[in-house]
This record gives structure tokens, sequence and C-alpha cells, in this order.
């Protein structure tokens, strides 16, 4: 096709004016948009994931209380629960807008502590603080001798249960797990499950499925984190236990989107329900008529006369490596849960939330409350059995939940699956 | 006129499939609405409740209350709209140019423009968060808007579309005075109407319904897009599906209001282009 031939050279001009003038307007408009509006004032960043707005209130108070009294000010933000740790705080770190203050979930911790991103807080910590935190709380939060975050809230997983459906079945509750599996087929009907287990491959699996591997005998790696210590009968039985419970239909094999509170224990879809402390807080402002028929014990142990275990998760609160002020992060993050004044730790766990402390403070200065249904069987039966989440490398804890689906839904024997499961995590150990 | 039983069973196998789709597209919609009718402790009811004894309109105040949400609303029409008519324009001009411009390095820039289609987005996230925050950006709807305006589909298709158009069209207007930009404007872009209303109504919903994006790029509570709204609505130990529900149903209704005042471009314009080469 012929160019512009056509075109006279008055036309030309005009337009050609005319884009110019466009041109110069667009270029003008995003210069005055890229230019930072005003210099960001220096604050103190401390992010959470988005708690429920009754929760708020603890945050709003707190930082009030330091804006106050301090001349460095904080700023909270929340984000959405899902994509908090991963797509937030990692985006917000490589970009460099990383938080001073945030909170860290187990799974996600030491990834932080071992690539250097936690202040270590031990000289930050007062004396009263470590003799007052449970030993095996800070243990948790440990690596090579240095603490990594702030420990300040403890959930324990139990096995719920529905009082009334256990006694119109004439069951006991189970203390074996050949008990639970006979409990849990007889409550099944074709309109409920017996009971229900997490099934959505994820870090909330291999929480509640820790107990069972304890109490069986097993555990994941070995204590020098050298090598994999699941290829054994006794981690093949625990999984065992989930696989019959699934494959034999007492458990339900979907998921209804979120495991820790399934929605089918409290609509009678469910007769048993292996989940934590948060269960009860849960089912008290949501269903307020069940908590009559809610009962909980310990989860059973593999024999009669087995030592009983169970698993405790909960967050922490890190300081970043990379903060500009060291010293107030660490101070604010410590005093959020550990003042020497112990009412706000306490806050958190017994008007904000359904949560244990792990100041040993909290327990002994709230014994009425502790002394109440469901608090006194978490405080005292429960609570002594447990033990922190351990916090192993994303590849480890897949291993973990691919070895529980392999046996639940995919037809592997146990016994292959934990050899399978062994040279995964020995695959992995070997490139550290 | 009579139709024979043969006929009569052919539309009635039709029926049935119709139906049977109508069903499972309708399904989740019917079920969101009714969700977002009833107290939380319904919703996963056995059996399953339809509509509500407790039907109420609580769910909707709850979302209003419990968060600005006609501000992320806000944020979310301002953003997608945007997108949408700047993209349009710029698109248009793209795709006008490497259908019709004879230029050095053509088909150099057009294939370089759909092989961006195979990049997956979380591979430049942090790159672009990068960008966008050393440009001072961030919480900026120039972060939420900018960077959502280049995107290889819609330049692409109107290329399609203007490689369609007979060129004895544009000559023509040529002999009749018209400059390049004239032939563009006044030939090209009214033919390419369909194309852009059923585009419009693409832009509109990705952007209305992007994610990632935003929440990264916008991280204060009033700079939220509607998605990343709805999202705040889980937690720790489950989610407020009721509210989930009652959130989304008045997320949906802007969308639903341009496809079904669009939707017949859109059925046009796929005709129109053939997507062919």
């Amino acid at each position: 096709m012929p160019v512009d031939v056509y075109q006279t050279p008055m036309e030309e001009s005009k337009m050609k004016q005319y884009w110019r003038l466009i041109t110069v307007a667009l270029l003008v408009a995003l210069l005055a948009a890229a230019l930072p509006s005003a210099v960001a004032q220096d604050v103190l960043k401390f992010w959470t994931f988005e708690y429920a707005e009754d929760v708020d209130p603890f945050f709003e108070e707190y930082i009030a209380e330091w804006n106050a009294t301090h001349e460095l000010q904080v700023e909270r933000q929340e984000f959405p629960w899902a994509q908090y740790t991963g797509e937030i705080l990692t985006t917000g770190i490589a970009t460099g807008e990383a938080p001073d203050v945030f909170f860290i979930s187990p799974g996600d911790w030491r990834r932080y502590a071992e690539s250097g991103l936690a202040l270590p807080l031990e000289d930050y910590m007062p004396q009263y603080l470590l003799d007052d935190l449970l030993p095996a709380s800070v243990e948790a939060v440990t690596l090579n001798g240095h603490i990594y975050s702030v420990p300040f809230e403890m959930e324990p997983v139990a096995l719920w249960y529905n009082k009334a459906m256990l006694a119109e079945a004439g069951l006991e509750v189970p203390k074996t797990w050949d008990e639970l599996v006979a409990a849990a087929k007889q409550l099944t009907t074709p309109e409920r499950y017996g009971i229900l287990i997490p099934t959505n491959p994820d870090y909330y699996e291999n929480f509640v499925f820790y107990p069972f591997l304890w109490m069986a005998g097993g555990e994941v790696v070995n204590e020098d984190f050298t090598a994999a210590a699941v290829n054994t009968p006794e981690a093949a039985r625990a999984l065992d236990l989930w696989g019959t419970l699934i494959r034999e239909g007492y458990a339900a094999p979907t998921s209804t989107g979120s495991d820790p509170v399934d929605e089918r224990f409290p609509t009678g879809q469910a007769a048993m329900f292996v989940s934590g402390y948060w269960v009860y807080g849960w089912i008290n402002s949501n269903y307020p008529e069940f908590v009559a028929d809610l009962g909980v014990a310990p989860i059973p142990a593999p024999d009669e006369g087995d030592e009983l275990k169970t698993v405790y998760g909960g967050w922490t609160v890190m300081v970043y490596a990379g903060t500009q002020h060291p010293a107030e992060a660490a101070e604010f993050a410590i005093n959020m849960f550990g003042a020497e004044d112990n009412s706000r730790a306490a806050a958190w766990g017994i008007q904000y939330n359904t949560k244990l402390s792990p100041r040993q403070s909290v327990v002994a200065d709230n014994a009425e409350f502790y002394e109440n249904f469901p608090h006194n069987v978490f405080a005292n039966e429960i609570f002594p059995t447990a033990r922190p989440e351990p916090s192993y490398p994303p590849e480890i804890a897949q291993s973990v939940w691919e070895a529980l689906q392999d046996v639940m839904f995919n037809n592997v024997s146990p016994e292959d699956a934990v050899a399978a499961w062994a040279e995964k995590i020995d695959a992995y150990l070997a490139t550290r | 006129m009579h139709k024979t039983p043969r006929q009569i069973l052919g539309i009635s196998v039709w029926y049935l499939i119709a139906i049977v789709l109508a069903i499972v597209f309708a399904g989740p919609f019917v079920w969101m609405v009714s969700s977002s009718l009833k107290p939380a402790n319904e919703i996963f009811a056995n059996p399953p409740i339809l509509i509500s004894p407790n039907f109420s309109m609580k769910n909707f105040e709850e979302v209003f209350r419990q968060a600005p949400f006609e501000r992320y609303m806000f944020n979310s029409f301002l953003v997608a709209s945007t997108v949408t008519v700047v993209a349009l324009i710029l698109h248009a001009m793209a795709g006008y140019a490497l259908a019709r411009l004879e230029f050095p390095g053509r088909r150099l820039i057009f294939i370089g423009i759909i092989s961006t289609l195979m990049i997956p987005f979380y591979t430049i996230l942090i790159p672009l968060a990068l960008l966008v925050k050393q440009l001072g950006w961030l919480n900026t709807y120039w972060a939420l808007i900018i960077p959502a305006i280049p995107h290889a589909f819609g330049i692409f298709w109107l290329r399609q579309f203007f490689l369609g158009i007979p060129q004895d069209l544009e000559d023509a207007a040529r002999i009749d005075g018209a400059s390049r930009v004239g032939v563009f404007y006044h030939v090209a872009l009214p033919l390419a109407r369909p194309v852009m209303a059923a585009l419009a109504v693409f832009f509109f919903l990705a952007n209305w319904d992007s994610f990632l994006w935003p929440l990264v790029a916008a991280n204060r509570a009033d700079m939220r897009m509607v998605q990343v709204g709805i999202q705040s609505f889980t937690g720790e130990h489950g989610n407020a599906w009721e509210q989930i529900m009652a959130a989304s149903v008045i997320a949906i209704i802007p969308t639903l209001l341009l496809f079904f005042s669009l939707q017949r471009f859109i059925v046009e314009s796929v005709k129109m282009t053939g997507l062919k080469g």
C-alpha cells in the first residue's frame, strides 16, 4: 500500500501538533504522580494477619499505650490470613518493605530463623520473663542458642466429642486406638461420620498428626536433624490408624474448607473431632446451644498405659533483623505479652481468644477461670502432655502430608509409605 | 407445524442437557445468594436449607459494618474502569499499528508482545513490586492501575480484528482525504465497536477479580480492592462463610450489570474476529 501520498501537508502538521500536546500532557501527569508525595515518616511497622473484629481492641489498646509513651510511633497493618506468611511477608521482605515486628507461624519460624531474618532477642528478654515462660515454649523458639521470637499463645490438640451421641450409642470416651476405631465405626451412620480428622494436605494436617506419630513412638527426624526417623513400624502404625479411619469410611474423606473448625461437628454430621482448644471459643460464639453436648478428652494413646502426648500450636512474635530500630522493636515485641504485669498476656488467651499462655503465672493467677469446662481439662489434663509444634522446613513438611495422603487416599500400605517418606527426608537432608 | 416423535425426542434431549448445564452453572450462584441470607449455623446444615426460615439481611449489614466495604467497591470500580478505558485506547492503537502500519521490527514486536502471555504472573511479582516501590507508587492507585494496562491479549485480539477489515475500505477513506489517524479513528475504530465492547467486559472483569497484585501493591486498608476485602473475612480458625457469601453477592453485582448490558457484543465479537490469523 502506498504510504501517505494522499495526506495534505497542512493536515499532517495539525495532527502532529495535536498528538504532541497529548503526549506532553500525559508525561507531565505521569511524572507528577510518580514523585513521592511526602517523605515517609519514620514509624515502627507491626504486621499481623487479620484477626476477628473483637480481637482488634487488644492491639489498639497496647499500641495506643505505646504511642503515648514513646516517640517512635507504631503502625499496625493486618493482612488476609491465607496470604499472610506467603505472599505478604515474602514480598514485603524482598522489596525492603518488611515490618519491624511481625507474627510468625510455627511452620515458617525455622526458615526465618535460619536465613538470618530474625533478630536474636535473648539480650532484650528480662529475667522474670525467661523464668515465667515454660521451658518447652522457649526451646521451641531457640536455634543455636539464640531466641528468635517471643511465644505468646498455646493451642493444644484434643479429642472433642458429642456427649449425646456417645451416650446414645452406649460408648465410653475411647482410651486406646482400638477403642477409637471401634467407637468411630459404631458412631458412623449414613447421615454422619464417626470422626473428623484433617484431610487437606497442608501444615495443619501434619500438626494434628504429630501426636499420633509421637504416641506410637515415632519421630520425623533424628535428634541431630541429620537423618529421617520415620522408617519404623511405629510411624507405620500411626499412618495405618488414619488410613483405616478414612478407608473404612469412619472419618470424612473431604473437608469443608477449613479443617481447624469443621462445621459438621456442631451440626450433628460428625460425632468426634480431633482439633484444638480454639474449638470451644468458636462453638461458644457460633453454636451456643451445642456447648451442652460438648465433651473433650486427651487424644487416646495406642495401647492402655502408653504415655499420652499431644501437640500445641501457636504463633510467636518476631523482630526483623534488618530493622532500623532494634531496641524499640524488641521492646515493643516483648512487652506485648511479656510485660511484668501479666494481665495483657492473660487477656489474650482468656478474654480475646481461647488460648493458653506460655507464661506459667497466667494459669496460676487465673485459677478460677481454669476450673471451668473445658479450660480445666486443657490446663490440667491435656496441656501437661503437649509438645510444641515442630518447625520443619517446607520439604520435610511436604513429605509428612504426602505420606498421609498416600495411605489415606492412594492405597499405599503404611510400610511402603514410611519407606518412601524416609527416602524423601534423607534426600532433602543431604542437600542441606 | 407438527413435529415427529423423533424431533420431539431430539428437542427433549437438548433441553435436558441445557437444564443440567444450567443447574451446574447456576447452582453455586444460587447457593451463594441463599447462604448470604441465613445465619452461620445453617450454611452447613444437613439436609441443606435453601431458603432459611431465619431469612435476614444481617450478613450484608455486618459486611459493611466490619469493613469499609463501600471503599473497597469504590477502589475496585475506579481501578477496573480506568484500566478498561485506557487499555482499550492503547490496545486499539497498538493493534492497529501492528496490523496496518509497515515499520521495521513489526513482526518481532508482535511476537514479543504475544510471548508475554506465557510468563506466569508469579514470576514477575517481586520484580514488579520492587519497580513500583522505587517509583514510590506503593499504596497508590498508580500501582494498581498502570501495571494492569499492558496486556497481550487485547492487543492480539484487536490486531486480528483489524487484519480482517477489508483494505479497500481504508483505501477509499484515504482517497477521500482522510489521514492515517483519520482512517483509524473514523473507519477502523467504529467497525471494532463490538470487539471493544467484549474486551471491555473482559478487562473490567479481570481487574475487578484481580487479587494477587492488589494484595501486594496496596497493603493499606483503605487501598484494598474488593477481592482482597472479601478475603479479610477468613481467619485463623475458620471462615465467616455467611459474610464471605454476602460480600461476594455484593461484589458480583457490578460485573453482572456490565455483563448483561454488553453480552450480545461478546458473542458477536467472537463470531466476527473468528480469531483467525
